[in-house]
C-alpha cells in the first residue's frame, strides 16, 4: 500500500496501448497491483507499470494506471516520486520541469526496450 | 546475458548507460510493508469469528490442511456441532407423575394396610397362600399320584388297585418294597409293609425285650438263684447237722440236696458257661467239707 496526498494528483501522461505495454516489458512482475491511500484515508487500487530509478538524482519513480481510458482510447498513466521512509511507501509529486523532463525521457527509454523485448529484438 | 534473462531473474535492468535503471527488487505490494504500515496485521473480529466458527463446526474443520490425497477420499457426513444459540438452560417437561397408591401419607401406614402392595389384592394372595400351606393327607389322591410307580404314571390307583400286586409288577404283596410307604393308612390291617408305625415299632421292642429278658432268666438268673438256694439250704443243713449230729432226717434230707445239686449242674453242662458256679461246691466236696463228718 502506497499513501499519497491526494490520489490523481501528480503527473500524468496519456499514451497508447503498446507504449504502456513497453513500459511493463522490463518489469520481472509485470502489472503489479497495489493500493493507494490519501490522507482521507480514501482507497483505490492501482496497476504499477513501471519503476525505475534515475541515476541522476537517485530517486525512484513509478509509473501507475486505475486502468482510465479516455475518449481516443488512450490509457491515462500517473508518475510520481516514490519514497521509501522505514519501509513505507509514498508517493511525491514531481514538481521540478527539468525533473519532469528527465523522467518522460527515461519513460520512453523504457517503453521503447520493453517493445523490443516483447518484440524478442532487443539490443 | 540479455534483458530478458535479467528480467526473468528478477535483476534490475539497467536502460541507457546505467542513467535509467528499472527496479526489479522493490515491490510496492510487498504485505508486510502494508502490515507494518497500517497496523492491519490485526484480523478483524468478524473475521476472527468465523474462523472460531469453522474450528467449531466439523463440517467445515476438514477443509484445513487438505491435501490432495485426501481430497480423493469419499467424504463422510459428519454430524455438525450445534452451538446454543441462547445461553439459558434448555428446560424440560415432564407429565406429572402420579404417586397415589405408592406413598401413603406418613402415620397413616399400617402392617395390613393394603396400599403397601396395592398392586396385590390381599384376598387372592391369603387364599392363594392358605391353599399352599395346606397339609396334605395319607389319603390325598395328589400326593399317592407323587409316589406312585413311574411305570403307571399319572394314573392313581384306586383302593382295591392298591391291593393288587400286579400293578406294581410284583407276584405277591411282600415282594413290593413301596407298599407300606404308599398306602400306609390301609396297610396296617395287613401287616405286609417295609416301614412300620410307632406302634408297631413299640411292639417289636417290647417283644424282643420280653425274649432277652426270658432268656437272661433261664440262663443266667434261675441257675444262679437255684445254686444260691442249694448253697444256702446246704449251709443251713450243715449247722443242723452240727447242731444236733447227723439222724436219719438229716441224712434223707441230704439225699435231696445231692438230687438238687444233680439236677442244678445238669442244668448248667447243658449251657455253655466258661465257669462252673459249682466248682467251689465241688472244691468244697474235695476237701470233705460235707459236714458229714462221720
Amino acid at each position: 500500500m502506497v499513501t499519497t496526498s491526494n490520489i490523481g494528483s501528480g503527473k500524468k501522461v496519456n499514451v497508447g496501448q503498446s507504449f504502456a505495454s513497453g513500459m511493463s516489458a522490463l518489469q520481472t512482475n509485470q502489472k503489479e497491483k497495489f493500493v493507494i491511500v490519501d490522507e482521507s484515508g480514501l482507497k483505490k487500487d492501482a496497476e504499477r507499470l513501471s519503476l525505475f530509478k534515475l541515476k541522476d538524482n537517485e530517486k525512484n519513480y513509478i509509473v501507475y494506471t486505475f486502468n482510465e481510458v479516455d475518449e481516443n482510447d488512450m490509457i491515462k498513466l500517473y508518475v510520481a516520486i516514490l519514497n521509501d521512509k522505514d519501509g513505507v511507501y509514498s508517493l511525491e509529486n514531481i514538481t521540478d520541469n527539468d525533473e519532469w523532463t528527465k523522467v518522460k525521457d527515461a519513460m520512453r527509454k523504457i517503453a521503447k526496450d520493453g517493445q523490443q523485448v516483447l518484440n524478442g529484438k532487443e539490443e | 546475458m540479455t534483458k530478458k534473462e535479467m528480467i526473468k531473474n528478477g535483476e534490475d535492468v539497467s536502460l541507457d548507460n546505467g542513467e535509467v535503471v528499472v527496479l526489479n527488487g522493490v515491490s510496492v505490494a510487498e504485505k508486510q510493508k502494508e502490515t507494518e504500515k497500517t497496523g492491519e496485521n490485526e484480523v478483524p473480529v468478524n473475521e476472527e469469528t468465523q474462523v472460531n466458527q469453522q474450528n467449531i463446526t466439523s463440517e467445515d474443520a476438514p477443509k484445513e490442511g487438505v491435501t490432495v490425497e485426501e481430497a480423493n477420499v469419499p467424504k463422510v457426513d459428519e454430524p455438525s456441532v450445534q452451538m446454543p444459540v441462547s445461553s439459558e438452560t434448555p428446560q424440560i417437561s415432564t407429565a406429572p407423575i402420579d404417586l397415589t397408591g405408592i406413598i401413603t401419607p406418613e402415620g397413616e401406614t399400617t402392617a395390613n394396610d393394603d396400599t403397601i402392595y396395592p398392586q396385590i389384592p390381599s384376598d387372592s394372595f391369603v387364599n392363594s397362600f392358605n391353599n399352599d400351606a395346606q397339609p396334605a393327607t395319607a389319603i390325598d389322591s395328589s400326593l399317592d399320584n407323587n409316589f406312585s410307580n413311574p411305570m403307571v404314571d399319572s394314573v392313581a390307583p384306586s383302593y382295591n388297585e392298591v391291593n393288587n400286586p400286579s400293578l406294581y409288577g410284583a407276584t405277591t404283596p411282600d415282594y413290593n418294597p413301596l407298599f407300606g410307604r404308599e398306602t400306609e393308612g390301609f396297610a396296617v390291617a395287613n401287616d405286609k409293609r417295609v416301614f412300620k408305625v410307632p406302634s408297631d415299632v413299640d411292639s417289636s421292642i417290647d417283644k424282643f425285650m420280653g425274649d432277652v429278658r426270658r432268656s437272661y432268666n433261664e440262663n443266667i438268673a434261675n441257675p444262679t438263684k437255684t445254686l444260691v438256694e442249694f448253697v444256702n439250704a446246704f449251709v443251713k443243713w450243715g449247722n443242723q447237722v452240727t447242731a444236733k449230729g447227723l439222724n436219719r432226717e438229716l441224712f434223707d434230707e441230704y439225699d435231696k440236696l445231692m438230687e438238687k445239686l444233680n439236677d442244678t449242674m445238669s442244668y448248667e453242662s447243658s449251657n455253655d458257661y466258661g465257669s462252673d458256679p459249682l466248682s467251689s461246691y465241688d472244691d468244697y466236696k474235695s476237701s470233705g467239707g460235707r459236714g458229714m463228718a462221720a
